[in-house]
């Protein structure tokens, strides 16, 4: 892995906001090709090998989860636990996860699995691509993101109640409706009917009992760009446990995955894994140097690093009442200043490519930047 | 690992090339509202809107009947329940606003 500084395309701004990225820049610059990265086809066939194993071992994980019931090591509510076993049990459609590692060269190390509402799909399978094209056309990139998504859903049709798949998110979100979007558009190409409803806008017929759209349409199937921790606080989710037969994508069984306790669990059932980070529930920690980090939390809040007893780098934020999870630290080499993260994807239960943020910052959060890749033979 | 040469994109191009981030423009007026005669009047939960963004955050509902419109509510979740529900007999059998009160402005992670 090499890091190699360049000169950004003329008028790259408007290349990608050709293309539908309208959030390459927000207070700091997001979307940077001052830099790519640099991967040896060995290298990316080791991000794909310990992708495809992490899945399968978060899958055992999950189950683990369920038949100990370790609902309350994850913060989870009773009364969400029916919801999570029917989703699990109906094998409800699940798309898409990003496990983020750190990598020195060598050791690949998960550090997270964002399972629920990963976001930078656009830029992984869209933006970076169309980089690759005027950069380097001739070399190639960790990067079947596009059609594997729409493989996919083709793949789930059959499987989804008959009708309209609803996609959801906040309204107030460039990047959150670009997201949804772009997921949308390619379960248009898979020719599944499709329509955008903002979170706010669901409703509840009473009389009928079911969730509908701004037209009053009722709600069957819905691809959520919207966590599962915020739905089960919120007041429909009484009404979502009086119509159980709705598919919300991704299920709810993504609570376990997508909740930082699963990494402990992970650590527990494979200890000898050489992607599995030591990682303990606070109250059970006995490690010197750790990260420690809630199990709820976004973009990088409320993390502390400890060495030897003492805080090396933190977080604020609004997250860690629900409890900590302390895992190993990693050393991540340096390429300059910057640190990068590898997020890898998981689409249709297959590695499908990856993304690159980076940072000055030990502690990877909202504003580290977006970088591309490509592959040298 | 190649990705085929041809990426196409049917929706999200059109929808979004020529999409800003919208951003509130806040008017510091109090604003009381209520859907209707039989409901009670609230203050609007933060949402001191501009009249150009009024339509979107109060989107109203209701039906034709006997030549004229009867207006039923709100499709709000800046107005409380109490006072979008009130007692009228034409309101739609849909209630809103019971997701996305979390007030995050993006979920990114």
């Amino acid at each position: 892995m090499q890091r190699h500084t360049i000169t950004p395309r003329n008028n790259w701004q408007a290349a990608v906001e050709k293309l539908g990225f309208g959030f390459h820049t927000a207070d700091v610059p997001y979307w940077d090709e001052n830099a790519y990265y640099e991967f040896s086809l060995s290298e990316v066939t080791q991000i794909e090998t310990a992708t495809a194993e992490l899945w399968g071992m978060c899958l055992e994980a999950v189950q683990y989860v369920i038949d100990h019931k370790l609902y309350h090591k994850f913060a989870i509510p009773d009364r969400a636990i029916a919801v999570i076993e029917k989703s699990w049990n109906d094998d409800v459609p699940a798309i898409y996860g990003r496990f983020d590692f750190g990598f020195d060269g060598t050791a690949l190390k998960l550090f997270e699995f964002n399972a629920d509402t990963p976001t930078s799909l656009f830029e992984a399978g869209i933006i970076q691509w169309f980089w690759l094209q005027d950069f380097a056309s001739h070399k190639d990139q960790f990067n079947s993101v596009h059609e594997r998504l729409i493989d996919y859903w083709k793949y789930l049709k059959p499987y989804l109640h008959e009708g309209i798949l609803h996609f959801t998110c906040v309204k107030h979100s460039l990047e959150d409706l670009t997201t949804a979007e772009y997921m949308r558009d390619c379960a248009i190409q898979a020719g599944i009917p499709t329509k955008l409803v903002f979170i706010d806008d669901i409703g509840w017929n009473q009389e009928e009992c079911e969730f509908v759209d701004l037209e009053d349409q009722e709600i069957k199937n819905i691809f959520k760009l919207y966590p599962w921790e915020w739905m089960v606080n919120e007041p429909f989710f009484d009404q979502l446990l009086l119509n159980p037969e709705v598919y919300w994508i991704e299920p709810a069984w993504k609570m376990i995955l997508s909740n930082k306790a699963i990494l402990p669990v992970l650590w527990k059932l494979y200890p000898n894994c050489p992607y599995v980070l030591e990682c303990y529930f606070e109250e059970e920690n006995r490690l010197k140097d750790y990260v420690k980090k809630p199990i709820y939390s976004r973009e990088g809040a409320n993390i502390s690093i400890i060495k030897d007893g003492q805080i090396l780098a933190e977080t604020r934020g609004i997250y860690g009442k629900e409890g900590f999870i302390c895992q190993q630290t990693f050393n991540i080499p340096r390429f300059g200043s910057k640190i990068p993260i590898i997020g890898s994807w998981v689409i249709g239960q297959q590695p499908s490519g990856m993304g690159i943020r980076e940072d000055d910052s030990l502690i990877t959060g909202n504003t580290s930047c977006f970088i591309p890749h490509l592959i040298n033979n | 690992m190649k990705k085929s040469k041809v990426v196409n994109l049917v929706l999200i191009t059109a929808a979004l090339a020529s999409c800003s981030k919208p951003k509130p423009d806040w008017d510091s007026n109090e604003v009381y509202m209520r859907s209707d005669t039989t409901a009670n009047y609230t203050h609007t939960q933060g949402m001191h809107l501009s009249p150009f963004l009024w339509y979107y955050a109060f989107r109203p509902y209701g039906m034709f009947y006997g030549g004229r419109y009867h207006h039923s509510g709100y499709y709000s979740s800046s107005l409380s329940e109490r006072s979008n529900i009130g007692r009228s007999a034409m309101k739609g059998a849909a209630i809103r606003g019971g997701f996305g009160g979390s007030h995050s402005f993006s979920v990114s992670s």
